[in-house]
């Protein structure tokens, strides 16, 4: 080999290596101003908007819709699951009990009972504080969730990124950010179960071809007891059934379902009455 | 050239190539495109922390009747009760597990109520006081007319020294 080739060589090899490594630097650093500083300002900007949103109006918001979801509960028992305007209240410290009276209905199936809830629930938070319009997720199993995720953006506003604002885009300029903030209230309520069991006490009560409910039994005493006892029966872990004889009406009764779950703010538990009719029926005589 | 120059030389060579190489590859493990998930958390976020502290205190899941909700509900369950012997017990259990070294506090007040002042209370004599709040609303039920502020503060306390 030739002795330039040892000389120049390496020579050559160390240029290049110094050029890469400076422009890799410099282009490096470029990007971390471009991207690091930036961002890190803008997420900066983001925490602090969303801290401050979250101490002068989510908290806020959120426990009004708590609140809101929990009357609801009350009211949508005092209706027995209908739409009904119902005067079911959660009883707290403030708050007088409201008198219930019996509605008579049938138990609707649960979707219905969950579209009924959902409408409980935006009036209530309505009549309440809401400015933005939340449509609501119900979940009916146990537990029992309600998220609220709002329609429209709020009225705060979160600078964007300042390598994007000024930006035209659709609609004009790009410069602010409108949040959406969602909410979930969960609850131990099993919805779902205690209006398929109402349902179901007042199929067995009412069912003009079951030879043994109490429709078979002429009015009078030996009826009213064994009405008595047959929503006796029924009683659960969820659920606590009394009947009472209508004074005013023969033939009718009237049924007192206490919901044994108590929503976390209220002292009283959701009660549904409802007024039954039970005539002595077609099964005595088809015999 | 003899030859025992050769083989030191052809190592320089060797070794400078590997540099090359090295360089190049440090040069692709830098330069990450943005939202890389290797990319390493931005540093530069910070919330004001009593603000976080704050959001954090009034955010946690506490037990009211077997049910998990937010200590701004527990406050106002407590306080609509009367009682604050829970909500000084609640508080003081978070205070204590906060980590900064600053004095703490967090004062509880119903509408045209009195302060209830929970965590550190310093002696003012002899120490100046500054305090870094954050405050915030809880609405009572029903109507949410009614509300509590509960404000978190960091306060630093300075001894002033004192001639004789």
């Amino acid at each position: 080999m030739k002795r330039g080739f040892f000389v120049f060589e390496p020579l050559i090899v160390i240029i290049f290596i110094a050029a890469v490594a400076t422009a890799s630097f410099v282009t490096l650093s470029e990007a971390q101003d471009k991207l690091s500083k930036p961002l890190g300002q803008h997420a900066n900007t983001l925490v602090k908007s969303y801290l401050s949103a979250e101490t002068d109006l989510f908290l806020e918001r959120e426990m009004m819709a708590r609140y809101s979801i929990e009357d609801a509960v009350y009211k949508l028992a005092s209706s027995a699951g209908t739409d009904q305007i119902s005067s079911g209240v959660c009883v707290g410290v403030w708050d007088k009990q409201s008198t219930l009276s019996y509605v008579k209905t049938e138990i609707p199936e649960m979707n219905i009972i969950a579209d009924n809830f959902e409408e409980i629930v935006r009036r209530e938070f309505k009549s309440r504080t809401q400015k933005v319009p939340y449509d609501y997720i119900i979940s009916v199993h146990k537990p029992f969730i309600v998220t609220g995720v709002p329609l429209a953006p709020d009225q705060i506003e979160i600078p964007l990124i300042p390598l994007l604002v000024g930006e035209p885009f659709e609609g004009g300029i790009l410069s602010y950010y409108h949040p959406r903030v969602s909410f979930t209230a969960r609850y131990n309520y099993p919805l779902e179960e205690t209006y398929d069991e109402i349902r179901k006490g007042l199929k067995k009560l009412s069912d003009k071809e079951d030879r043994e409910n109490c429709r078979t039994i002429a009015p009078g005493e030996a009826k009213d007891d064994c009405v008595s006892l047959l929503t006796e029966s029924f009683n659960s872990d969820i659920l606590s059934w009394t009947a009472q004889k209508d004074s005013e009406k023969e033939d009718d009764y009237l049924l007192d379902i206490t919901h044994l779950y108590k929503m976390p703010f209220c002292e009283n538990s959701p009660l549904t009455k409802i007024r039954i009719s039970l005539p002595t029926g077609a099964a005595a005589s088809e015999d | 050239m003899r030859r025992g120059q050769i083989a030191p030389r052809l190592l320089m060579i060797l070794f400078s190539w590997i540099a090359l190489i090295v360089t190049i590859a440090f040069m692709f493990i830098f330069i990450s495109p943005p939202g890389d998930s290797n990319a390493p958390p931005l540093d530069a976020v910070s919330a004001p922390n009593v603000e976080v502290t704050l959001a954090t205190f009034l955010r946690q899941s506490v037990d009211l009747g077997g049910d998990k909700v937010p200590m701004a509900e527990y406050i106002a369950f407590e306080l609509s009760k009367g009682r604050t012997s829970e909500i000084e017990k609640a508080t003081n259990e978070f205070i204590e597990k906060t980590l900064t070294t600053k004095q703490e506090q967090i004062v509880i007040r119903i509408s045209d109520g009195e302060n209830l002042i929970y965590g550190d209370q310093p002696s003012q004599a002899g120490n100046i006081i500054r305090a870094t709040s954050a405050s915030t609303l809880i609405p009572l039920p029903p109507t949410g007319d009614k509300k509590i502020t509960v404000t978190y503060s960091e306060l630093e306390v300075t001894a002033i020294r004192r001639y004789r």
